[in-house]
């Protein structure tokens, strides 16, 4: 096997395990705070029941892969560690306004930045990428302390999201060969409507 | 060759099926050393930094690996000896009691930083992580001790964890990829991102909300007499002046 179809074994897998653990019935929001959280599952389910933090992390995956290179797995590992500083200003209780806002920008710039192909330097993607994981870490970062148990919340979330970005690069390495690549541009529009749909909603 | 490649997944696959029919078991016969596994030898907390170190010894040559073990070993040893001063020292934290002393985030950035470490820099940091780890293995261990004494249970924690490290290890060194280093840093991001988020909720106390102002008191409303708060059980009331045709009173 060549390192393409390892890859995209690998993101069949978390798709696989993404969508299974997606059929665990919840309600399908994200934030911000609902009342006290639970353990492991109560952080795993909630990247993956709320579509907004769905779409715009499986966006990142999937412009990584689309980027190819060092990005493929730059922007994967960039996103969670950013995402912490967002958490932590959530925990201290920093106001940060339009969180709600920034998330939905960031679904429809990520799936425009898919849209059109957009190859920037791995700098530029990594400081675009940055700006949306901190929204994103500040919601949950609201809501950990919240948590009855912070660690494997924070263990749970964290890796949900992981598989999440996986998922992404899976499908982006799978759909950039076809029809050179316009699959993998056309859902990044699906992406960002989606994303126009909450900043309207 | 086989045998070595799958020596690794055997361990797993033994571990999680003893696991499994401990968790299944009901929990009034499990005994105090099978619930402790259950509820801490195994829990994600404990396992998930292990499986990283695990997947970083894999990364390196094997006997940096095999150092990495042998300063865990000496870890644990370090840790379980110097208890006291390291609970002192941790329980400086604020909040540290309540948190198994941090040493959940503490070996969750040490594994997290050796995955996200250039190669050529991993298998020198790999020891001091293992180090580390060993050392807050220990200490989480005694601390959670449901019997406060027995050794068996210090015992069954090293083993468990020992155990993690080289099913885990053994397996991605069985089938290691070239390529397998970009997931490893995918996990590594994971560990400290993890690690330093469950630590700043337990360290960053979250501001109080601002308080209220106090009630302004409100106009009272109206309270009829006692005698007219019923308006409808009360007697008839006449007015004094409303006498009758002749000038008398009516009864």
């Amino acid at each position: 096997m060549t390192r393409f179809d390892h890859m995209c074994a690998s993101g069949a897998f978390a798709l696989a395990l993404g969508g299974l653990l997606c059929l665990i019935p919840d309600a399908a929001s994200a934030h911000i705070i609902r009342g006290a959280q639970g353990g492991f599952g109560s952080g795993f389910e909630h990247p993956l029941t709320g579509p907004d933090h769905f779409l715009a992390m499986f966006a990142v995956g999937l412009w990584g892969a689309q980027m190819g290179g060092r990005p493929v797995w730059s922007l994967p590992v960039t996103f969670p560690l950013i995402m912490v500083v967002g958490g932590i200003l959530g925990i201290v209780g920093v106001p940060l306004p339009f969180v709600e806002v920034g998330i939905a920008v960031s679904i429809i710039a990520l799936g425009l930045a898919v849209l059109i192909a957009w190859h920037p330097a791995e700098w530029i993607a990594l400081l675009f990428v940055s700006v949306f994981a901190i929204c994103h870490g500040y919601a949950h970062g609201a809501e950990l302390p919240y948590a009855a148990d912070p660690a494997d919340y924070a263990i749970g979330f964290v890796v949900a999201t992981g598989l999440i970005h996986l998922c992404g690069i899976g499908v982006g390495l799978v759909l950039n060969r076809p029809l050179g690549g316009r699959l993998c541009q056309a859902l990044g529009g699906v992406i960002a409507i989606g994303g126009l749909y909450y900043l309207v909603a | 060759m086989t045998v070595a490649r799958w020596s690794g997944p055997a361990l797993v696959v033994a571990g999680v099926g003893i696991l499994i029919i401990l968790i299944l078991r009901d929990p009034a016969d499990r005994g105090v050393i099978a619930g402790w596994i259950v509820s801490d030898a195994a829990a994600p907390a404990r396992l998930l930094p292990l499986i990283g170190l695990a997947a970083a010894s894999a990364l390196v040559p094997a006997s940096f690996a095999l150092a990495g073990l042998a300063v865990f070993s000496a870890g644990v040893l370090l840790g379980s000896l110097e208890l006291a001063l390291l609970l002192a020292t941790l329980g400086a934290l604020p909040g540290a009691e309540s948190h198994l002393f941090f040493t959940f985030p503490i070996s969750s950035v040490a594994a997290g930083l050796v995955l996200l470490a250039p190669s050529a820099i991993r298998q020198w940091l790999l020891p001091l992580a293992a180090l580390i780890a060993g050392a807050v293995l220990a200490v989480a261990t005694k601390i959670t001790d449901p019997t406060l004494h027995d050794p068996a249970i210090f015992v069954t924690g090293v083993v468990v964890a020992v155990w993690t490290l080289v099913a885990v290890g053994l397996t991605v060194r069985g089938f290691r990829r070239p390529w397998f280093s970009i997931p490893a840093r995918i996990l590594g991001s994971w560990l400290v991102a993890i690690g330093v988020l469950f630590g700043g909720a337990a360290l960053l106390a979250r501001p109080p909300l601002p308080e209220l102002p106090p009630a302004q008191p409100t106009e009272a409303l109206p309270v009829p007499p006692p005698e007219d708060a019923f308006p409808d059980l009360a007697p008839p009331r006449r007015d004094p002046l409303d006498l009758g045709a002749d000038g008398l009173r009516e009864p």
